[in-house]
């Protein structure tokens, strides 16, 4: 059972109507569209007031269980990872880890951990906790571990000294580090348990002062922090209480708040040419899928799937769906990772869709598009495509249900449904979540196809074990070709990362993460 | 004991109040109220007589210089103790200070919220009375008559009785020492023995301190008892003055004269002569004189011009160009035949009849140990106050009440206490006719609808026999056919109980009970809704039960008598046997109490 | 003539004698009042926590699988139906939960449970919100109730006249838009076009919404749009049939001045009435406030409540509708005892 309707629907489910809050995790290095240029020299103090719809009751600090918009936030401003994902897609930036290094064949590998950083209590950072933090993953209470079992050998995972820890794999794994930057990787402090995030201590920017669910949440800079000069601003307060969204934007207009995190489109289209209000958008690897199941149903037939995707006009679906605030993509997720082949383009030829209906015996093909609000664009894009499709000879209806459910009972099951893919530093994770039989929302059933199946599973087990460049470019290739012509995804396009902020705001910047580049609020100092 | 005048009014030349020249009327055009003009003596009582639509509560209030909603004061000029005033809200600081007023719900009359000594104090503190409010207000209500312990000071409105409340009405508007007090009314919703007291009362205060009073009233027999002098007022006008023994007397206006035949009464009972047609409305008076359409000596004159009120010598004032033609009022016995024949079957027999009502506090007795028997073509009277239990006999007899104990039988057969196990003809057979006869008609039924229902249902005729039953029906109780069309709101009160009269006609039914059927008409209208049900128990040989508080009424139409007394028949026997020898102390003091114009003028007839 | 004689010289059956016997006795019928009063309100609210007990634990499926929807491991859902005694009978559980009541506990957030939250009580997630609430229903009552009165007595004494018109049917169309729109059109007028008052009534963590008095000004005009033309229409109704009581004209009648005549008389009279009226009124204002939160992003119990119903936090939601019912239920106590204090009728009549 995949925990991805959980991300989903924890998140999209409360943005009822209102524009999404999905966590949809991104990759994908594209150039930044905005940044927030700086106005001159950085000023410290102020407080920074950042809002975003509401994450309910179920908002926690713990970073294993971070499932909102507001939880991203809040435990990106207390906690560090080891790595950091932001300005592109796929670039590692040292976090708690200044380096890592593999074995020959990317078995063991091995975590250099920063030095003299400090806990917000005071004490010192070192290998006890990360050592703990990862034991902690292996939980399957905590999200991280979807991204990491059956990868990570837990109980051989051991401190070599205070700065060094040993991480031995189940399988080889070439990018191992990629999978340490996701936002359930935050490290806690040995020995942290469920009841420390009352007040957690992390090591990041920000240091806990007040939390409630649903609520507002303050925390105060962490004067201490490693990476100084940031953060900037003495305060940090996080607003979630918000359920609707113009009440949000009416803040953000009259100077309540400073920062809307991951804007509806409409509104960033509204105040795009800036003055008012500054908008800061970035491409991002978000990608926008039809998923077809392709070991039973209708879809099983490859020809049918292909139809499918030729059937798609896309860049009617970006404008109409996405208010032009995104870009066309060409049914493969990862763009911006290492090996991404860029140069697979999709056409928009209904003429052969049709003929390969009729191949397949399956002209004027019927069948219901379940679709819902769980995330903007869903319902638009659902409906749009059904128009294009009847071009094919396809007849769609579209069935709109519950947000609330959406992502729930037959997410894996059903035969074609709506998704989203994460922003993923490298393909080995987007594959890894997507298209291995055991991913988690692998809801093409990629892997179980028959024929072919334990081979399609086999090759990405190679090209993620694969060190060499060169061979992981071609098995990367090979991959991604496979998808290309067999895949039950039909990616249509990408969302833009969108924010509005107050024009009085600096330093914050746009990038391909899901918001603010990747939740770095540490940047920003008020003006 | 009932009270008397004994002293003459204190009459020393200056009026406590005086009106002239008063014109009130609609704000939409009509006059409501046309020259009128009236002089009230220092501790003189001025009753001001008239019928519904007269003008007489119009008229009372314009004194006070008030005009309700839709009504304006267009004209007159009057003076109170001496000072003239202008009759607009102006005279606000006189109201209750020289010239006060009592109306006639007591029980509506006093604010619910306020204790009865704040009610009266709120005057006081209005006019600035000098002292202590509070010892004011609780002498004001030992001057009334009423207890002046704090304890009863403190009471609301609703701990009282009806009784108590008028008094402190009274005490209200006697508070500021006022010259004159009008009373609209005061003791209409009041039981005989109350009214009798309140009467006394008032009588009692004029010659204590000399207080002028307007006593407005529409009954000819509670004004005699306590007026020096007698104002009729007919559509708008006052169409005689004088002396209340004169004018009572010797009537000159024959509308006064018309009134006075119409009153039944338990001393003289007398065959009522009821007036043709009915009261003009606002709006539709003619030219000339108002009551011509219905007066018996009516020449051409009368219509050309409205008559002048004309002094007639005595201090009398009439206006009527042939006043001097009106006859002397008659008194025709009443000579009451016994209409069943002996050794018939009685058509109604109740024995033992006993009734309870359900109260939170649990079951009580409504009536017991009720037997009597009605003959065919017979009146019966039930005779009580208000909560006696007469209503509950009535109403278990028409199947509307369960009883606990008893038997009915009508015409032999014994009738179930529940309507519905009724046959069709049992229900048919017995019909009720309701004190309101607004309340009685569904507003949404044309009268015709309202007649017919009956006969289709009870009697089985068909759609057009029904209607054209209703019509004949509306002929017999002198209606014209062409109201079969109207709704019940487009009637006036005496035509409306005559559609309800007609609508148990339409059952044609053995028995019929009357249940308060005229205490909410006029006189007039009363003696010929009286005369009409008298008329059909000749003709088609029904059977009545009549239930009424009003003696006189009983002594016209009643052959005999049953007087309850807390849901027990304390005295029955033939009408005229109970009316003049009373042998229970209940019925002494019902007829006692009980007012009468017998004997005004002369001083034998008085009751007593 | 005595009033002992005439007390009832000839009280019928079934008649109660007025007097003496009704004479009050002290506080004590109005406590013994209160007291029962109370004790319906407490059934009230039992028979209420039984039908929402019921309500959101008989559903289909189980509150463990629901909060942490369907993609919970088998494990996690197994340890959550234990840590909330899923694994008891409904009728166990409800006893749970009413034993907790009953100690002035609100019951656990299933979510919070579920999050492994260090504080998962409902009653430190509903103080807060619930005291923001109600200051704002509180400040919007106190201004609704003199407001009402005044509107609705001008109209009343302008019966059929423009000013009535104005306020009647002005009041009837401000009352049939809903508070999104006349919140919205007052963000517009008030921030967007004349920049008076914020458009959003944001608090701070620890801070009062007394802080910041400006940010309610919007908030509570849509709520009085929303919730004083009911009131008005209702005091109008009242003053215009207690003109036209008898004792009305007879006050008049006596001198006493008009302004005492409207507020001591007319008024006075119509209050009992309105007092039913505001009672409706108050408890419409809670539902009011539900959207005006939202609107104006306030911290209130209806935007706990709506995220808990987002979250499908069903014993957060359980414990928000009993406290709102429990508010209701004290509305309707103190208007009965405000009535049974202004009627004296009702009062004396109290045994």
């Amino acid at each position: 059972m995949t925990r991805r309707g959980a991300l989903r629907v924890g998140a999209t489910a409360l943005a009822v109507g209102a524009a999404g809050n999905a966590l949809a995790a991104c990759g994908g290095a594209t150039d930044a569209l905005t940044t927030s240029s700086p106005g001159g020299k950085p000023k410290r103090g102020g407080e920074l007031r950042v809002s975003t719809i509401t994450g309910g009751t179920a908002e926690t600090l713990d970073p294993g269980l971070v499932l909102t918009t507001p939880d991203g936030l809040r435990t990106y401003a207390i906690f560090d990872r080891l790595f950091e994902t932001y300005d592109d897609v796929k670039t590692l930036h040292p976090g708690l880890a200044t380096s890592a290094e593999s074995n020959k064949d990317a078995t063991v590998w091995t975590l250099h951990l920063r030095k003299g950083v400090t806990w917000h209590d005071g004490k010192p950072f070192g290998a006890d906790d990360v050592v703990w933090t990862i034991n902690a993953w292996s939980s399957p209470e905590s999200y991280a571990n979807q991204f990491v079992v059956g990868l990570v050998d837990f109980k051989r995972v051991r401190k070599r000294d205070d700065l060094t820890v040993e991480v031995p794999l189940l399988v080889p794994v070439a990018e191992f580090p990629s999978l340490l930057t996701f936002y359930n990787m935050g490290i806690v402090q040995n020995g942290a348990g469920k009841h420390s995030f009352a007040k957690p201590v992390g090591t990041g920017p920000f240091k806990y002062q007040s939390f409630n669910p649903g609520q507002q949440s303050l925390f105060v800079a962490n004067r201490d922090y490693w990476d100084a000069p940031y953060p900037y601003v003495d305060k940090l307060l996080i607003d979630s209480s918000f359920t609707d969204e113009s009440a949000r934007l009416n803040a953000l207009l009259s100077g309540a708040t400073d920062v809307l995190s991951l804007a509806p489109p409409t509104e960033a289209k509204q105040y795009e040419a800036g003055g008012q209000l500054k908008l800061l958008r970035s491409q991002s690897p978000v990608t926008m899928i039809i998923s077809m199941r392709m070991d039973q149903g209708p879809f099983a037939d490859v020809r049918v799937r292909q139809a499918m995707r030729l059937a798609a006009d896309r860049p009617a679906l970006v404008e109409g769906a996405l208010d032009g605030m995104g870009q066309v993509a060409n049914d493969l997720i990862g763009e911006g990772c290492d090996y991404f082949a860029a140069d697979l383009v999709r056409p928009h030829d209904p003429e052969k869709a049709k003929s390969l209906l009729k191949e397949a015996g399956m002209e004027g093909m019927s069948f219901d598009l379940p679709t819902s609000n769980a995330a903007p664009g869903y319902v638009e894009s659902a409906t749009l495509f059904a128009a294009q499709a009847q071009e094919a000879g396809f007849d769609i209806k579209v069935q709109n249900g519950p947000a609330a459910t959406y992502f729930g009972l037959d997410y894996a099951t059903r035969p074609i449904g709506q998704d989203q893919c994460l922003c993923c530093p490298s393909l080995t994770q987007q594959y890894r979540t997507f298209f291995v039989p055991e991913g988690a929302y692998n809801t093409t059933h990629w892997g179980t196809q028959k024929p072919g199946g334990k081979a399609a599973s086999k090759l990405i087990s190679e090209a993620v074990a694969a060190v060499d460049p060169k061979l992981a470019a071609e098995l990367w290739r090979e991959v991604q070709t496979q998808q290309f012509e067999e895949g039950g995804q039909l990616g249509w396009g990408t969302n833009d990362s969108l924010d509005l902020i107050a024009p009085n705001v600096e330093g914050l910047k746009a990038g391909p993460g899901p918001t603010l580049n990747n939740w770095r609020l540490l940047t920003g100092w008020i003006a | 004991m009932s009270g008397v005048p004994s002293s003459p009014p204190v009459a020393d030349g200056t009026a406590a109040l005086s009106v002239s020249g008063l014109r009130v009327g609609l704000s939409s055009g009509p006059a409501v109220v046309d020259e009128v003009d009236i002089r009230l003596g220092r501790g003189e009582i001025l009753g001001l007589v008239g019928e519904s639509g007269s003008g007489k509560t119009t008229t009372a209030l314009a004194l006070l210089g008030y005009s309700g909603p839709g009504v304006e004061i267009w004209e007159g000029s009057l003076e109170l103790d001496g000072t003239g005033v202008a009759m607009d809200e102006s005279m606000r600081s006189s109201r209750g200070a020289v010239i006060s007023y009592v109306s006639q719900n007591p029980g509506r009359a006093l604010n619910p919220a306020l204790r009865i000594i704040d009610a009266i104090e709120d005057l006081l503190r209005a006019h600035g009375a000098p002292g202590s409010r509070e010892e004011v207000a609780r002498k004001m209500l030992d001057t009334v008559g009423l207890e002046s312990t704090q304890a009863f000071a403190r009471r609301y409105p609703h701990q009282l009785s009806g009784g108590q409340q008028q008094r402190v009405c009274i005490a209200v508007a006697l508070s500021c020492d006022p010259a004159v007090v009008v009373l609209d009314e005061p003791t209409t919703g009041l039981d005989v023995v109350t009214q009798a007291r309140i009467l006394e009362e008032l009588v009692r205060l004029r010659d204590e301190q000399g207080i002028a009073m307007v006593y407005v009233t529409h009954d000819l027999a509670v004004v005699s008892n306590i007026a020096d002098r007698i104002a009729v007022m007919y559509a708008g006008r006052i169409v005689e003055e004088g002396p209340a023994a004169s004018l009572l007397a010797t009537p000159r206006h024959p509308y006064t004269r018309g009134l006075l035949a119409s009153i039944p009464d338990h001393v003289n009972p007398r065959r009522l002569d009821p007036m043709p047609g009915t009261a003009v409305g606002v709006g539709e008076r003619p030219t000339g004189c108002s009551f011509a359409p219905r007066c018996g000596q009516r020449t051409d004159a009368c219509t050309a011009a409205m008559p002048a009120l004309e002094e007639i010598g005595d201090g009398r004032a009439v206006r009527c160009l042939h006043w001097e033609k009106t006859p002397p009022s008659e008194s025709v016995p009443l000579i009451r035949s016994s209409r069943s024949r002996a050794g018939e079957a009685p058509l109604l027999a109740v024995e033992n009849l006993r009734a309870e009502h359900r109260t939170r506090e649990g079951r009580v007795l409504a009536a017991a140990d009720i037997s009597f028997e009605i003959m065919p073509g017979a009146c019966v009277a039930l005779v009580g106050e208000s909560g006696s239990g007469k209503t509950t006999i009535a109403r278990a007899i028409a199947g509307l009440h369960e009883i606990s104990g008893g038997t009915i039988t009508l015409a032999g057969e014994s009738l179930s206490s529940l309507s519905y196990r009724r046959t069709v003809d049992q229900r048919r057979a017995v019909q009720l006719v309701f004190q309101n006869p607004a309340d009685a008609l569904n507003p949404r039924h044309t009268v015709g609808d309202a007649i017919a229902r009956p006969a289709r249902i009870l009697r089985g005729l068909g759609r057009s026999a029904s209607i054209e039953e209703a019509r004949r029906l509306l002929e017999r109780v002198r209606l014209p056919a062409r109201i079969a069309a109207r709704f019940p709101s487009e009637l006036s009160g005496g035509e409306r109980q005559r559609v309800g009269i007609a609508r148990a006609l339409a059952a044609e039914p053995d028995l019929i009970l009357c249940d308060e059927v005229t205490s909410a008409l006029d006189v007039s209208v009363q003696a010929a809704v009286l005369a009409l049900l008298d008329e059909l128990r000749d003709e088609l040989g029904v059977g009545l039960l009549f239930i009424t508080h009003d003696l006189g009424v009983v002594a016209t139409v009643a052959d005999e008598v049953m007087v309850l007394e807390k849901g027990a028949i304390c005295e029955r026997g033939r009408t005229e046997q109970v009316l003049r020898h009373p042998q229970h102390p209940y019925t002494q003091r019902l007829l006692a109490a009980a007012p009468t114009v017998a004997g005004v003028g002369s001083d034998s007839g008085r009751a007593g | 003539m005595n009033a002992e004689l005439e007390q009832d010289p000839l009280a019928p059956v079934g008649v109660a004698a007025p007097p003496a016997a009704r004479v009050p006795r002290g506080s004590h019928p109005v406590l013994r009042f209160l007291l029962r009063r109370c004790a319906v309100g407490f059934l009230t609210l039992a028979a209420v926590s039984v039908i929402l007990f019921a309500a959101t634990n008989i559903l289909p499926g189980d509150v463990a699988q629901t909060v942490l929807g369907k993609e919970a491991t088998p494990e996690r859902v197994a340890a959550l139906r234990s840590e909330l005694h899923l694994n008891e009978s409904v009728v166990a559980r409800y006893g749970h939960w009413v034993e907790g009541l009953v100690q002035g506990n609100l019951g656990d957030s299933a979510v919070q449970v579920a999050q492994n939250a260090p504080d998962p009580s409902v009653g430190s997630m509903i103080a807060t919100p619930l005291v923001n609430s109600l200051i704002l229903a509180l400040i919007a009552s106190i201004l609704i109730i003199p407001l009402a009165l005044v509107l609705g007595t001008i109209a009343a004494l302008r019966a059929g006249k423009s000013t009535d018109y104005a306020v009647s049917y002005g009041s009837l169309i401000l009352g049939s838009l809903p508070e999104f729109v006349v919140g919205t059109f007052l963000i517009l007028l008030f921030f967007n076009e004349l920049d008076l008052y914020p458009p959003v009534a944001l608090v701070p963590p620890g801070a009062s919404p007394l802080d910041n008095p400006e940010a309610l000004v919007l908030p509570l005009l849509t709520l009085l749009a929303a919730s004083l033309p009911f009131g008005a229409r209702q005091v109008r109704a009242g003053v215009v049939e207690s003109l036209k009581e008898d004792y009305v004209t007879v006050a008049r009648l006596g001198g006493i001045p008009e302004r005492r005549v409207l507020s001591r008389y007319a008024l006075r009279n119509a209050l009992p009435a309105s007092i039913q009226a505001f009672a409706q009124t108050i408890q419409y204002l809670f539902g009011g406030i539900i959207v005006v939160e939202a609107v104006f992003a306030y911290p209130g119990l209806g935007n706990l409540l709506t995220n808990a119903v987002l979250t499908r936090d069903v014993t957060l939601v359980l414990a928000i509708a009993l406290v709102i019912a429990a508010v209701f239920v004290v509305i309707n106590i103190v208007a009965d005892l405000l009535v049974v204090f202004l009627v004296p009728k009702l009062r004396t009549g109290l045994k």
